[in-house]
């Protein structure tokens, strides 16, 4: 598990054949990613898509594989 | 004169969110492609409705539901059947212009780091232009451009130029705005 505080998102789209949104972090080359199908995912997506236009600061935890466990 | 409007119904295919810098504003935007259409749609951040489209495009696509928008050329303008009350109008419309502000204003010409050095003459054509400016932008978008007239905006306004009033009652004037209607959405008079 990893957690990345106060990033900020700097792209963002959908994988329809993986069934995941992808999204990358303002100065990180890795993509980071949340399964669609994830009972949290639309908060999430919006929560992004929030962060993308505002540059609110989020925190983010991941697993081992970059998907995402948590965003406050 | 009267703007060509169209309406789509269609499933969505994609969103995304462009990459751009942290300071290039103007990098960003949102590209939303519809099913059977090869052009990409765009949805400007300062779009008083924002979240409530986004909310509505993601929400399809995770369904795999059509969505209906309406379209200007290729920008995303509005969801027809999402309707709004007046009070919700003017938080949306503060919401967007205060973004704009803050955000828009520092990446063109003028600046708000550099405002203060201005003269008087070319402090008008900044209020000249931006409230003008945001002014056509709302009512683009559908929204009384008197609800830019909200007081946080005013606050911010006026946290960069203690002298706000002089240069709103000078715009009044140039761009004979109507005062009243200015007065009555602040709740309170500029002269």
């Amino acid at each position: 598990m990893e957690k990345i505080k106060f990033a900020y998102v700097n792209t963002f789209g959908f994988q329809r054949n993986e069934n995941l949104f992808v999204f990358k972090l303002l100065g990180r080359d890795q993509e980071f990613y949340i399964a669609l199908d994830n009972l949290a995912a639309k908060a999430w997506i919006v929560k992004i898509i929030q962060c993308y236009r505002e540059h609110v600061n989020l925190s983010f935890v991941f697993d081992s594989q970059f998907h995402v466990l948590n965003i406050d | 004169m009267d703007l060509e409007f169209e309406v789509y119904e269609r499933y969505v295919t994609a969103i995304l969110g462009m990459e751009a810098s942290l300071t290039n504003y103007f990098g960003k935007e949102i590209h939303v492609y519809l099913f059977d259409n090869p052009s990409r749609f765009v949805l400007f951040l300062e779009n008083p409705t924002f979240y409530n489209i986004i909310n509505y495009i993601v929400d399809a696509y995770l369904k795999s539901k059509k969505v209906t928008i309406k379209l200007f050329v290729d920008e995303i303008h509005s969801i027809p059947h999402l309707k709004f009350t007046e009070e919700e109008k003017k938080a949306q419309a503060m919401e967007a212009s205060y973004y704009v502000f803050k955000n828009e204003t520092d990446m063109v010409t003028h600046s708000w780091q550099a405002y203060p050095g201005y003269t008087d003459e070319k402090k008008t054509k900044f209020w000249k232009r931006w409230l003008s400016k945001q002014m056509r932008r709302l009512d683009f978008y559908g929204f009384d451009p008197y609800y830019l007239y909200q007081q946080k905006l005013y606050d911010f306004w006026k946290h960069h130029e203690p002298n706000l009033n002089s240069f709103l009652n000078q715009i009044v004037e140039i761009r004979e705005l109507d005062r009243s209607k200015i007065e009555e959405s602040l709740g309170f008079k500029i002269k």
